[in-house]
């Protein structure tokens, strides 16, 4: 037995050991992966929380995810249709289930909490689209149902039960409701209950939406507001946790004077109370009784005072203290999330969603559980900014600025700082012997590295937020809100330029940023500058003045700012750093270029003169344009093949050389030679930029967005409008690929391979300090970051290179050059006297 | 990045793109209504040039002659502007173009209409260039005037006195450009040249028919280049 067990256990160990394998791995920066990505959901609009502590929030961007109560996460992310009028009007959750319904009932969805994947999918019939009529939804996710009311304005309101189970519609008759106008609020404030508040007259109105008529109406004053207190704001609030409940609590926001807490009790509106300068209002079951949550807002901070709802008697164990900073804003909106600490007690966190879009958690007594800036979800702006020099660094700039000083001192300066040079050089240089790092430094300090790869990335967000993310990890550095600024809004598409006033590299003037939007209340230009790398305000300001065009200047004053230059609503041109407004008007012009297909124009911006122009009919936009160098790319919409293309345009000087040493811009160049194509791309498009680089050797390439989340780098040699469909040997000499309508989306030119961006709304690129890698940022729901090397890493050595081995041959081979030539001049010496 | 599309997206002079050829702007406009045409009934488009030597924002513009477009396809063009010039414009030139001024060209369909386009050059190249300019109107598809752009040979100011007598009258050169249809993918004429490869493959038309030889020279030198300096190099070994 024992020989068998050996001869078993012999054979096992054989197997085994053909078993092991020697594996190998790589490092993330050897395989040349760079990139990051951070996953937003957009700023929280409605959220659901169960007990089991699972948060279910619907945002502005129309996602639907699950956040995890721990840190914040995202368990599941739902993308929901993104029109503007598919938003997600309710969301009410019940067990595992939680139920949307977006726009004007076009999709009601089921989904499963805990795996976020969609149970069903129905919609709300008897539902016009675009009918004039405002409407409201409810879902009652216990009942099974969807409530919604149709409300036409001067004529009446119609109510509607809607059972998800059975698929029966239950129509109410149309209400008169002469109150009812444009400015009235209307919300559910139960599953049976829809208040309005007239703020013309100041009456509250509660509908009874099963029986369709409205139970009751009270004015505000006769419910005893003073009139003084009333604005003309006025808002209905639902109070969380009142669905079900006989005779549900409602607010009335008073504009900036407070809340007004109103109880429906048997077809009578009653006033609770007032709660003066109160921020936001919220309640929470604990041990079956009801407590009333309110926000109110002292020294700059907050205090959560609770309160029992039958006595409506303060609870000293359970106020709660906020401490928001101040880049965050004001509150928005408050969640108790109720729980029994482990001694029984009862506590409760507060979900907080801010004026700056962002999502925090916070315990009873302040301390922050974790905060999400979805402000990121946002971004309008990009900007990648340089870090400033090394002090050493700094010091041999600083030399060339040392104007007027005597030259003993100039002299002394200057051999410092090149000792100091020279000990860093030498430093390492051994460091790179030693192949220790030299290519990723690493530094978490803010200091501009050897090839200009670490960057701060500044965004802006419509919010009103300025964002300064570290390029290499994308974790925020600072973050700044201004509350005044909004973004320019024309045509659905939202605006806030920001321009690089001055870059890092003028010692010792610091790098500055600047943000141009509207301000909020007045709608005038506001002008918001600050410290790209630290965050710092530099100055913020209203102007007396819309603006309606802007753009930087591509002249710096003596302090290395551009100006930049505004054009105000009576069409004046005005600069903001004052300067150089004279020599620019005479350059300014004015466009009205009229069509009634897609036209493109290529105008000289000093003459005007139209260089070329030309048309596409049957089509469509979005447009996406890029301009570099000779060229322009754009794509648009083909309806009568319906299929995107995009078209190239190149201008050529023509086969003779024009006399470039007497240029005038005044004097138009002989008409250029221009080559236009067509190409047809297989997807759509979000976004289209194209790398830059820091001499512009390395070749062009085109990052394009697509609707499935992927970026694609396209080499442009694929949109050179010269491609032969004949191709012939010289053609080949050049480099020319021979034609083929369809451009190819080949798998390797996914620069994000498995990352799926979503929604991507821009693409931002910046140059290194290496010639051969570009910086890209995409931004949209997600952000983005990588590094691309168009025509391959050329300037960089590998990580395993031998930088021993290399030296060490070097030097053998010197030393035996030299050695030989010693020995070959005593043999010929010897050979002589023979 | 010099693209604007809408009114609040800017534009930048960026400072990367050194090897840009030349300042553009790009505009991209969809959908938008087109201005009222100033074509006759027989095709013919007739634009009334006026010009400018004073400076500032209150120019005075004086007529200086009709361009006739017979045809916009053929661009086929006549002008008159006999009575352009008169002495006291000949001195008012010599003046603007010592001080750096410049002359202005405004064209319309109609006489004193307010929609015009406009463009301007220096006036020292007007007059050194001894009144040959080289004008270009852009048209778009329908025959609504676009753009005007003036040029002359020389273009430069190299301060170049003129005599009086070649300032009698404009030598002019005018140019009319209207938009190009944009070019849609070309699959046809491409699959004409997949059909055409695929027959002569069926063919077997495009055998290669060199020698051996001029077929793999590039593969044959480099081994008989290495087979020679191995066998020189053993000679050198002895």
């Amino acid at each position: 037995m024992t020989t068998v067990n050996s001869k078993t256990m012999i054979f096992l160990l054989i197997v085994l050991s053909c078993m092991f394998h020697n594996s190998l791995s790589l490092y993330e920066d050897q395989i040349g992966k760079f990139d990051w990505k951070l996953e937003l959901v957009g700023e929280v609009n409605h959220v659901h929380y169960d007990e089991s502590g699972k948060i279910v929030v619907a945002t502005d961007k129309n996602v639907l995810a699950l956040l995890n109560l721990r840190n914040g996460s995202i368990v599941w992310r739902q993308l929901l249709e993104k029109g503007s009028h598919e938003k997600v009007q309710s969301l009410q959750g019940h067990f595992q289930d939680v139920i949307t319904v977006q726009g004007r009932g076009e999709y009601v969805r089921c989904w499963d909490v805990a795996s976020g994947v969609m149970k069903w999918e129905t919609f709300l019939p008897n539902n016009p689209i675009g009918s004039s009529s405002i409407m409201k939804i409810h879902v009652a996710a216990a009942n099974k149902q969807v409530l919604f009311v149709e409300m036409y304005p001067g004529g009446g309101i119609q109510a509607f039960v809607y059972n998800i189970r059975e698929g029966t519609l239950k129509k109410s008759p149309k209400a008169p409701a002469p109150w009812l106008t444009e400015l009235t609020s209307c919300e559910f404030v139960s599953h049976k209950h829809l208040a309005c508040v007239e703020p013309v007259t100041r009456t509250v109105h509660v509908i009874l939406i099963e029986e369709g008529g409205y139970s009751s109406s009270a004015s505000l004053t006769s419910l005893g507001l003073k009139s003084s207190d009333i604005t003309t704001e006025l808002k209905i609030k639902p109070v969380a946790n009142q669905e079900a409940v006989e005779h549900p609590l409602f607010v009335v926001e008073l504009g900036n004077n407070g809340l007004a807490l109103l109880q429906l009790q048997s077809a009578t509106v009653k006033m609770v109370r007032v709660f003066p300068g109160v921020a936001d209002l919220s309640t929470a079951w604990f041990d079956g009784q009801l407590y009333l949550f309110v926000l109110l807002p002292k020294d700059e901070n907050y205090k959560v005072l609770c309160l029992d709802s039958s006595s409506w008697t303060e609870q000293q164990e359970l106020e709660g203290t906020l401490n928001v900073p101040s880049h965050r804003g004001s509150v928005k909106k408050m969640i108790v999330l109720p729980f029994l600490r482990k001694d029984k007690e009862p506590s409760y966190k507060l979900l907080l969603t801010l004026e700056d879009h962002s999502l925090v958690l916070v315990h009873q007594h302040g301390k922050v559980f974790w905060s999400r800036e979805e402000a990121l979800a946002s971004v309008l702006s990009v900007e990648i900014v340089d870090l400033p020099l090394s002090d050493t660094d700094a010091k041999i700039e600083q030399e060339f600025e040392l104007a007027g000083a005597d030259v003993t001192t100039a002299l002394i300066t200057r051999l410092t700082t090149q000792a100091l040079q020279l000990q860093t050089f030498l430093l390492g240089t051994l460091m790179g012997l030693g192949g220790k790092g030299s290519f990723e430094s690493g530094t978490s300090e803010l200091i501009r590295d050897k090839f200009g790869l670490h960057k701060v990335i500044v965004l802006v967000s419509a919010s009103g937020k300025v964002f300064g993310i570290d390029s290499l990890t994308g974790t925020i550095i600072w973050q700044t809100f201004v509350p005044d600024l909004v973004p320019f809004n024309e045509e659905g598409q939202s605006a806030l330029p920001l321009f690089v006033s001055r870059t890092t590299a003028h010692i010792p003037f610091f790098p500055q940023c600047t943000v141009l939007g509207k301000h909020k209340r007045t709608g005038q230009g506001y002008i918001f500058t600050f410290h790209p790398i630290t965050g710092q305000t530099v100055d913020q300001q209203v102007l007396s003045y819309k603006v309606i065009q802007t753009s930087i200047l591509g002249y710096v004053n003596s302090e290395f700012l551009r100006g930049i230059l505004l054009l105000d609503d009576e069409l004046k041109v005005r600069s903001f750093s004052s300067f150089l407004v004279e020599r620019l008007r005479d350059k300014f012009f004015i466009l009205f270029v009229i069509s009634a297909t897609l036209n493109i124009y290529l105008i000289d911006a000093v003459t005007g003169n139209i260089i070329y122009s030309a048309s596409h009919k049957r089509t469509r936009g979005p447009v996406h344009v890029v301009h570099s160098e000779n060229w322009v790319v754009y794509n648009y919409y083909n309806e009568k093949y319906r299929r995107t293309e995009i078209s190239s345009i190149e201008l050529y000087e023509g086969k003779m050389q024009s006399n470039t040493t007497a240029f005038s811009s005044l004097n138009p160049p002989f008409p250029p030679l221009v080559e236009h194509q067509t190409y047809i791309f297989p997807s759509q498009i979000d976004a289209m930029a194209h790398t830059l680089t820091e001499r512009g050797i390395t070749n062009k390439h085109l990052i394009i967005a697509m609707p499935t989340g992927a970026l694609l780098e396209l080499p442009k040699a694929f949109l050179d409008p010269r491609r032969p469909v004949h191709p012939l040997p010289e053609h080949r000499e050049e480099g020319l690929i021979p034609y083929i309508p369809e451009l190819p989306v080949p798998a390797e030119g996914i620069i994000n391979y498995n990352l799926t961006v979503n929604h991507i709304r821009g693409i931002h690129t910046a140059p290194s300090g290496l010639e051969s890698t570009c910086l890209i940022i995409a931004y949209g729901l997600d952000l983005f970051y990588a590094r691309v090397t168009p025509s391959k890493t050329f300037d960089i050595l590998k990580d395993d290179f031998e930088h021993f081995l290399i030296s060490a041959v070097l030097s053998a081979l010197l030393l035996v050059s030299y050695v030989t030539k010693k020995l070959a001049a005593r043999k010929a010496l010897r050979a002589a006297w023979k | 990045m010099a693209a604007c599309l809408g009114r609040y997206i800017t534009c930048e002079n960026s400072v990367n793109n050194r090897l840009r050829v030349n300042v553009l702007l790009i505009i991209i406009i969809l959908n938008t209504v087109s201005v009222a045409l100033g074509q006759d009934g027989d095709g013919q488009l007739v634009l009334y040039m006026d010009h400018s030597l004073d400076q500032g924002a209150t120019a005075e513009f004086t007529s200086r002659g009709v361009i006739t477009v017979h045809s916009l396809r053929s661009g086929e063009v006549s002008w008159n502007q006999e009575n352009a010039v008169d002495s006291l414009f000949v001195e008012q030139l010599k003046q603007v173009s010592r001080s750096g001024g410049y002359y202005r060209l405004k064209l319309s369909t109609k006489q004193n209409d307010d929609n015009f386009v406009l463009t301007f050059m220096n006036a020292c190249s007007l007059y050194e260039s001894a009144l040959s300019d080289i004008v270009t109107v852009t048209f778009d598809q329908g025959g609504a005037l676009l753009g005007v752009s003036a040029t002359t040979v020389p273009s430069i100011c190299q301060g170049t006195v003129i005599s009086d007598n070649r300032l009698a009258g404009f030598n002019s050169t005018v140019y009319v450009v209207s938009t190009y249809t944009g070019p849609s993918p070309d699959t046809a004429t491409y699959i004409q040249r997949l059909e055409k490869e695929k027959a002569e493959k069926a063919r077997g038309e495009n055998q290669d028919n060199r020698s051996f030889l001029a077929k793999y020279w590039m593969y044959i030198v480099p081994l008989l280049i290495f087979v020679l300096l191995s066998g020189s190099s053993e000679q050198g070994g002895r």
